[in-house]
């Protein structure tokens, strides 16, 4: 337990992470790859800091965490423009409606482990 | 080498949501998640809520705090079953402490459950625990900027309660902007104006709620 919540999600990613490894019979890894939301409600640094804490003295020590940060990327539901935002958009930047729809930005998902040579 | 995953992190705890979403559909029980920041009024919503509604709807609440017990003695004079979770330090409640808390609640005798989350506008919202709905209470001290500087948790909401409207003429904010701002992030969220300290404006949403209990028993 922790006062931030990255703690629950690191916890999270190791028991993932080592499922998947028994599934693909790998022992030891080089990274981790996240694809994480600009909306979701993490912090990328405390998340890197919490993994670093619980996998300390276990297999997964030394792994890399990369965090690949998804914008915000909305849909105009009007007129089908795609665009991406730094912040959150209510006006379609090509017909002017307020119609985008948020179609990505929301993630915390691990994409894939690479396992170290 | 690389091995594809594309697992959600959350799974686990989205998982055990869905299945107290099940167990709470079995009884027939409406879930209300409710979240704010620390001192929004979230414990005094629901004594006013309480009030009003025990003689028409079966209530029951669990109370989500980081330490300490004074929430659940505040509603536990109500005459309501009230179960305390201590998260010992965790920002928010998720689905695993949601269901080791019914058990020591009898779901058949309730229609309404309210959990009320740990005070926190961030992380509550990624962790489901299997509600019917999100409710939100914004206090108009904290201003007007609030929806878009925490989006997500207004954006998943399905009610607003903007409180302590008798605070209006002492602070900086404006509620038009929390009205536009909020109904962009969640269309058709509903909205209520009102101040859980002299009682304005909480009819209608004691109206809104119970309709929102019945529809689903």
């Amino acid at each position: 337990m922790s006062f931030m919540h990255e703690m629950s999600l690191a916890q999270n990613i190791v028991d993932i992470v080592q499922e998947e490894m028994t599934r693909h019979g790998v022992e030891k890894l080089q990274a981790i790859n996240l694809a994480v939301g600009r909306m979701a409600a993490v912090v990328p640094q405390h998340l890197t800091f919490c993994f670093e804490i619980i996998t300390e003295n276990t297999g997964l020590a030394g792994t890399a965490l990369h965090i690949r940060e998804v914008p915000l990327t909305y849909r105009c539901l009007a007129c089908g423009h795609e665009f991406t935002a730094d912040e959150m958009a209510f006006i379609c930047p090509e017909c002017s409606e307020a119609d985008p729809k948020l179609e990505k930005g929301r993630e915390l998902t691990i994409e894939n482990i690479e396992v170290a040579d | 080498m690389k091995v594809r995953v594309v697992r959600n992190i959350l799974e686990a705890n989205d998982r055990i949501a869905e299945q107290n979403r099940e167990m709470f559909d079995q009884n027939q029980l409406f879930v209300m998640n409710l979240m704010s920041s620390p001192g929004a009024g979230k414990t005094s919503l629901l004594e006013r809520t309480i009030d009003h509604l025990k003689d028409r709807l079966r209530i029951g609440v669990i109370e989500g705090d980081i330490q300490s017990s004074f929430d659940a003695e505040r509603i536990a004079q109500k005459g309501v079953q009230v179960i305390q979770i201590n998260t010992q330090g965790a920002c928010h409640l998720d689905g695993n402490m949601i269901r080791e808390a019914v058990t020591q609640l009898d779901m058949t005798d309730l229609d309404l459950l309210v959990v009320e989350n740990v005070g926190n506008l961030v992380c509550p919202a990624e962790f489901k625990v299997g509600e019917d709905m999100k409710i939100m209470i914004l206090s108009v001290p904290e201003g007007d900027d609030k929806p878009l500087k925490y989006p997500l948790m207004f954006t998943l909401s399905k009610a607003l309660l903007i409180n302590k409207i008798d605070l209006l003429p002492y602070v900086d904010c404006n509620i038009e902007r929390i009205r536009e701002a909020a109904s962009r992030l969640s269309p058709g969220i509903a909205i209520f104006e009102v101040s859980c300290r002299t009682g304005e404006g909480l009819e209608a949403w004691y109206d809104w709620l119970e309709r929102r209990v019945k529809s689903l028993n």
